[in-house]
Parts: C-alpha cells; structure tokens; sequence
C-alpha cells in the first residue's frame, strides 16, 4: 500500500529545501498514525535503520524502486530517497515528493511504515543530485546506495557519490557485458569501496549446499583432492554470460589458494580453464552452456565437484525452487537429498546484502579470481 | 591452510551459518505432542533453511505400534499446521527419507538394541559417522529408565570419532533431592558435555538479547548496579488457564512451573557479571554464581518474602472464567498454587540490598514478560514546589513476549509556562526495527545441540543450585498455615498481599 501525499515542485535553480521535506515527511507520519484506531495508535513505529538511496533511469526503474522500496520496509524500516535521473531530457530541474509505505499489519505486530522521497532530476540538474541528497540523509545510521542505473563505473555522477556512501549496491547480471566488468568489480573492491552484487548474492544458497558436502571431517580432504570441476550455466546462445559460473568457481579457487595455470579457452560452446592446487595439481574447470529454463537472473544449472575418490554435485531440480544434491563416495552408497533452492526477488536479495555492513571479503577473493579466470588481471 | 585440516574451508568467511555434521537425532516419546507440534517441524524448518546437513535423519522411539509410514505421516499432518513456513511436498518428500521408527517400551532391552543395529546402518547408509542426539521428550518419570537403557546398551558413546549427545526436557526434578538423584543417574551414564539440558526460553531471541544489550552497548553496564537501581521486577504473566494440563500442574504448581526454570534464568541473565567469554561454561559460571549470592530463604521466613495465590472464577478478555478448584483434573480443595510473587537479595557486591521482586501466575489481565529495571529517584526536586515523589523513577523494560522491545520511561517537561513534569517513554520494538520472522526457540535449542554449543542449555550445577533456592519455599510453605484459596479473581493482577513484597510505599508492581 502506497500512500502519496503531496508532490512539491522544488523548481530548478533553488537548493531542495530540507527543512519542508522534513515537515511533509512529519506531517505524513502524523496522519499515517491519526487514521488509526486509538487502541492501534501507537502501534505505527517511525523506525529507520539505514538510508537507501536508490538511483534509476528511468520512470519504469523509479517506479519498480519504489515496490522494492516498500517490501524492504518490513526488514529493513528505512528512509528511502529514490533518484530518477533523466539527464538527456529538456530542462534543468529537480523535484521531489515525499510517500509513506505502510505495510498491512500483520497478526500481533505493530503496523510497519517506511517512508520515501522521490527526486526527479531533468537536464543539467543531475549533477547536482549528490549534494542535494546530504541535507536529506537521516543522520546516525548507514547510507547504501543502490544503483539501478546499469553498471556505474565510467559514470562521474556515481564517483561524486563515493565519500556519501558506506555501500553501493549493483547488479551485474543486469549490466551490457558483466563479464568485462568483473576486473572492475574487482578493482573496486581492491580499493577497499563495498560493493554487493545482487549476482554474487544469487549464488548463496549454492555456494551454501557446496560447503555443506565438506561439514564433516572426513569429507575435507576431498576438497583438497579436487581434479575437476564443471559449471553448466543457463544461456541463450553460446557461450553466453558465464559471469556467475565465474564467480562460483572464482570462489572456489580463492579459498582453496588455486592460481590460474592456463587460462580460459573456449571450443564448441565449453570454456575450459586449468588451475593450480597449493600442491602443484591441476583442477581442470569447464564451464558448460545449458538451455534456458525461464528468464530468471539466477543462471547456474549444476555444479559438480570431483576427486579421485568421491564426486558432489547441486543441481536445479525440476520441482520449484529446489535442488538435488549428491555425494557418491567412495565405500558409502550415494546421498542424494532435495533442498530448497529459492529464487531471490530484487527486494529478497536486497534485504540479505543490507544486513551486512562491512566489506564482503569473500566476494573480494571471488570477484578478483573470476577476473584473473579471464585473464584480466593478474 | 593446511592440507590436513578438518575444518571446512569454504565455511570461511561466509554470510551463512555452520551446519552441523551429518548426524542421527534420537526422539524418545515420538508419538508425543511435543515432537509433533514443535520438534519436527522446528527440524524440517532447518532443514528448509538449509541448516541440516546431508544425511541427516530422524529415528522416533516409543511404546505405541507405528510402522515407519504411519509415523512420517502422522507427523506430517502436524507438521502442516504447526510449521512456521508451511509444508513444501517436494523438500518434505526427501526429509521423510530419513525418518524411521522403532517400537518398544521404555525398559525393554530389546528395542534398545534394535536401535543400535538401526544407528549402526545410518551411520554407514547415510554417513551420520557415529555422531547422535536422543532427545527425551518422555514424562520425567522415564528419563532414569532411557538413561540407564542407553547406557546398558552401549549406545552413550560414539563409535570412531563421532559424538553422542542427550538433551533432556523440562522438568528436571520436583525438588532439590530429586534433580540430584536425576543429575546422578545422568552422569552414571553420560559425562556433563553431553547433556543438554532445554529449557526452551532460553531459545528466545529476546532472552538472548538480554546479554547483548547489557554487554554490546557500553552505557548500560555502569548503570547496573546497587548505587543505581533501586529495584528490578520481573513478571511473566499468562492469561491462559490449564489447557487440559489439570493432572501435570496439580503437582507442580507455578513455582515448579515457571519460578524454577523461566524466571530464575530471566533473573540470572539480569543479574549476571559480564562472562570472560560468550563460551558454553563462561556464561554458565556466572549464572550460577549468581544463584549461589542469592540470599537463602530459611523456611520460617518464606511467609515474609512470597506470596502464594490461586485464581477463582473471573472474566479473562471479556469471557467469563471458571476457578482453579473447578477446572478438569483439579482437586475441589486442591491448595496448588497458581500465582507467586516473592523477592530474592543477590548477596554480592554488585546487587546488595537490590531487591528483585519476582511474579507469575496464570489467568492475569495479559500475557507479558518483562524485566523492568527500576532506578532510584533524581535525589532531590529541583523544579517546582510538587513533593520528589511525583517525579517518576527511571525505568528501563526489557519486554520479553508477545511486543519484544525495549522502552525507556524518563521524566519530560509538558510544554507551557509552568514547570511541569510528566513521565514519557522511549520504545524500541524489535520487530520494527527487525521484521524479519523470528525461527521459533526450538529451532536455536536443537541446532545449537547439533552443534555442540550448550551456551543456551542449563548445567547440572545450575539445575542443582535453582533447586536449592525454591526447595527450602516449597518447605515453609508446608509449615505455614494454609493460605486462603482462592484469592484471586481471574483476570486481575493477582492476590494484592503482594505488594507487601515492595518493602517502600513509593514502590509499586509495574501496571502492564
């Protein structure tokens, strides 16, 4: 439920005037909480636990924000400021209004409200968004950045963002070529800026059955022992995007202490690439097309692990949202067993990555691995 | 990183949670309401959240005749119902797999051996290398019968480098001498690492967050002292009646019932000095040093510091109750209390002279549990001619259930041209500020068990020392003459001799 106040035209060359935002935000919340019952009354919470900040190109974008925004509400109450940067349209303006989203109260809980502030900035006016945004931050908690705006690195806008921010979310499944763009992702981390990417956190659940395999002692050594292993990814046309398999094996490669030994080639549709084990093996990795099964960003199909001894493997099962693990061991039958495997939204994503506040450093190892998979770095 | 290690090196680092090793979870007392309405789907829903490891089963054990079918299905229809996420047919289909079921009775050698052969076959099928957990979800009077059993049947110990572990429900014992006589049962058969204890508040989010608050935030702790607090109260109140547990709590009573267990850890995790470290035993010999400092109550002096009641008919939520004495399974004179207040001196440095004044009862205006830490008065009234005592004490609330949260009440000036003063509040409700669901305490209990984390479990010296504060009430209750039962109405606050527990007329029991 959406609940739009006023729209308050700032006109183009006077600052955005905090202070009335401040007033209309507080005069929403005021009336959010007069509609109420008197027994509910007290029950509305003005919580916010982060900024988020959100910039789009587009109405649509803006707009798909803004439902983002508010299912995030119940996880995360914050204030959200979604900016839609039109900067190639006639005029120099901003403007901006304020909205609440107010979630159905749920059985025993008190009703949830987030509240939001929409920036349209037209023409020139888009450099100026930054600044703008300062006096409307919510002071005392984190600022998170989510850039909708396709991959930002050669952007200056998302540079003068940088000193605002304690982290900047992306998703690199939606970039142009995110493949070219993991030496980026990589650089940037490198640097020390924190970044989530909604594609790494799509591969959780299966960076999470793949651990699971090696929680008992005596299956560790295998991992040490590990000879090949094989993604298949989803992909329209060969070889497709094979940034996510990339990034899983990246990870792989990270926390085994794997070095590239010759790097990726491609034949008929596979790419191949040779790594170096810590002593001195070889892991010979294949990344394999597969068909598409729906549109969804979340692109792996199976992953397969081997050793001299013993083969694991997590794929997507036919049944909704759920995988087939199996272990074949050698002198134990095989385990197979069906887990849920889940298909994050943008806004189930979004809320785990706004959990963490710090640098992902297994995302760093994984994003400069799959980087030098590529040879981009090095 | 070396070649050998046994820990798992894709765990590093990660933004998910350990899972245990593959493993057999035991349940004594399968066909019971426990494991069928919290038990199994606390499992599947860790199973769900990817928080189970390959492998995993579940074996039942119990007197009545199932066949494994009938067992899976029996604890999917609850499962079903009691679920928090629902029932996906397609996981519930591979979780099934693993559950299997052994007929026998309690003392029968036989069924303990089949269970034997049974784990031996899941060790090598499935790959639960040796590592098990009974859970005994049985009436107490069978836990020394099962104890002994497993022991005789050698199943205490894991084979090869597996672990065995044993995880008993509340309640552990009725009195001091009882809980001994369990504790020595136990230890003739297990050692104390491998007994888990529950008692399942301790599962609660917001129990736990006790320990946070007053040792992640700096502020607090300077405060949490005699030189500060005046008082600290802790209630846990229920509206329900018995629930058809007439033939249970007859015998037990509230003290046996909520003091012992519930209320004695809300007041250890208040009481406590900071652990050396948030470690099993750490955190486990503070609590019990607490106990320890508490003030033993002779029996001739449980008159002056408890209050005993019992409810009669009344109105609870607008319905019309029956009394305590006229609800199935109760005596027509039964003397069974069904409300406490009493007051307990932790003899320390930190809380001398501190009282804590403790309720519970049943059938009062509304369920709630909270700790309120009640500090003493600004030392003297600067503002205005009014008496201190209209100046509200400091308080801070830590509301346990149902509306989790934190609130601070401090005194605020009422806008106008007068000085006047009025008491305003400072809330923080946890699932505000955190909306995500919370998994239910059994969900922690178990995995925590898995894991081999007994920070959330209570210690023999624990149950031990708890005991030998409520026996010597439950002794001085027996000399002294009975108290006039009823004497309270169902659906008020309680017997109103509590308030003689305050000990200050400025101090009151919090209205909540």
């Amino acid at each position: 439920m959406t609940n739009i106040l006023t729209a308050t035209p700032l006109g183009a060359p006077t600052p955005i005037d905090a202070r009335s935002i401040e007033r209309e935000l507080n005069a929403l919340w005021q009336e959010t909480t007069d509609n109420k019952s008197p027994d509910q009354r007290h029950q509305v919470s003005r919580t916010r636990v982060l900024n988020l900040i959100v910039v789009t190109r587009s109405a649509a974008a803006a707009e798909r924000a803004t439902e983002v925004a508010a299912k995030l509400t119940l996880r995360h109450p914050h204030r959200a400021i979604v900016v839609n940067a039109l900067p190639q349209d006639p005029g120099d303006s901003l403007e901006a209004w304020v909205q609440a989203h107010c979630l159905l109260p749920i059985h025993g809980r008190p009703r949830v409200c987030g509240e939001q502030i929409t920036i349209v900035a037209r023409g020139p006016a888009v450099e100026r968004v930054p600044n703008t945004l300062l006096p409307l931050l919510v002071p005392d908690v984190p600022v998170m950045l989510w850039w909708m705006a396709g991959a930002p690195f050669d952007d200056l806008r998302f540079a003068k963002f940088g000193d605002l921010i304690d982290r900047v979310v992306v998703d690199s499944a939606t970039f142009d070529a995110p493949e070219t763009t993991l030496a980026k992702m990589a650089a940037l981390t490198a640097q020390g800026t924190r970044i989530s990417d909604l594609s790494w956190s799509r591969l959780t659940p299966w960076r999470e059955l793949a651990a699971q395999f090696f929680d008992a002692p005596a299956q560790v050594p295998h991992l040490y022992e590990l000879t090949s292993v094989t993604v298949d990814y989803e992909a329209q046309v060969a070889p497709g995007d094979r940034s996510q398999a990339l990034l899983l094996v990246g990870w792989l490669a990270a926390r085994l202490g794997w070095q590239v030994a010759a790097p990726l080639t491609s034949d008929r549709g596979n790419s191949t690439v040779q790594l170096k084990r810590t002593d001195g093996s070889l892991v010979q990795v294949t990344l394999r097309p597969a068909p598409m099964q729906d549109d969804a960003l979340d692109r792996l199909a199976m992953l397969t692990l081997t050793s001299p001894q013993a083969t694991f493997s997590v794929a997507r099962d036919p049944a909704p949202d759920c995988a087939m693990t199996r272990a074949e061991v050698a002198g134990m039958s095989p385990l197979e067993r069906r887990v849920r495997l889940e298909q994050l939204d943008e806004a189930g994503l979004l809320s785990e990555e706004l959990r963490l506040l710090g640098q992902d450093i297994t995302y760093a190892g994984a994003v400069r691995m799959a980087a030098a998979l590529l040879g981009a770095t090095e | 990183m070396s070649d050998t290690s046994p820990t798992n090196p894709l765990r590093a680092g990660m933004r998910m949670q350990r899972t245990p090793e593959p493993c057999t979870v035991v349940i004594f007392g399968a066909t019971g309401d426990l494991t069928h309405r919290k038990l199994v789907p606390a499992l599947y829903n860790l199973q769900r959240e990817r928080l189970l490891p390959p492998g995993f089963s579940v074996v039942g054990f119990a007197r009545r005749d199932w066949s494994d079918d009938f067992f899976r299905d029996s604890l999917l229809k609850d499962a079903k119902e009691f679920s928090r996420s629902g029932i996906d047919p397609n996981l519930w289909g591979s979780f099934a797999e693993g559950m299997s079921y052994i007929q026998a009775s309690f003392d029968d050698p036989a069924g303990y051996a089949a269970l034997a052969v049974r784990l031996r076959e899941l060790d090598e099928q499935r790959g639960a290398s040796g590592n098990r957990l009974f859970y005994l979800s049985t009436p107490p009077e069978s836990y020394a019968t099962i104890i002994q059993q497993l022991g005789a049947a050698g199943l205490a110990r894991s084979p090869g480098n597996g672990w065995t572990r044993i995880i008993i429900e509340k309640p552990f014992g009725r009195d001091l001498t009882s809980a001994r006589a369990l504790n020595a049962e136990v230890h003739n058969v297990f050692d104390e690492q491998q007994v888990y204890r529950i008692d399942h508040y301790l599962g609660k989010e917001t129990v736990q967050n006790i320990l946070v608050f007053r040792f992640a935030n700096g502020i607090f702790e300077p405060l949490w002292d005699r030189r500060y607090v005046d008082h600290v109260q802790i209630t846990v109140a229920e509206t329900v009646g018995l629930e058809g547990r007439g033939g249970y709590y007859e015998h037990a009573g509230a003290m046996r019932d909520m003091v012992q267990n519930h209320l004695m850890q809300l007041l250890t995790l208040t009481a406590m000095e900071p652990p050396i470290g948030y470690r099993a035993d750490a955190v486990r010999d503070e609590k019990v040093k607490v106990l320890r400092a508490i003030r033993p109550m002779p029996p001739e002096q449980v008159d002056q510091h408890t209050v005993r009641g019992q409810y009669g008919p009344g109105t609870v939520a607008g319905q019309a109750v029956p009394g305590y004495r006229e609800e199935p399974g109760v005596a027509a004179d039964s003397m069974t209390e069904t409300y406490v207040a009493l007051r307990f001196f932790i003899d320390n440095w930190r809380w001398a002279g501190v009282p804590f004044l403790l309720r519970t009862g049943k059938r009062l205006p509304k369920r709630v549990s909270e700790i309120a830490i009640q500090f003493r008065s600004a030392p003297l009234m600067l503002f205005d001619d009014g008496p201190l005592s209209d100046i509200e004490p400091n308080v801070l609330a830590m509301q346990v259930q149902p509306d989790e949260g934190i609130t601070l009440r401090f005194d605020s000036k009422v806008p106008g041209q007068a000085n006047q003063i009025r008491p305003v509040t400072m809330d923080f409700r946890y699932n505000a500020a955190f909306g995500v669901e919370s998994p239910e305490a059994y969900e922690r209990l178990l995995l925590d068990a898995m894991l081999g984390d007994s920070t959330l479990f209570t210690r023999s010296d624990e149950v031990e020392a708890s005991w030998s504060l409520i026996t010597p009430i439950h002794q001085g209750w027996a000399q002294d003459a009975p108290p006039p039962f009823p004497n309270y109405e169902a659906g008020t606050w309680g017997p109103k001799a509590a308030d003689m527990l305050l000990g200050k007329e400025w101090r009151s029991w919090r209205r909540l």
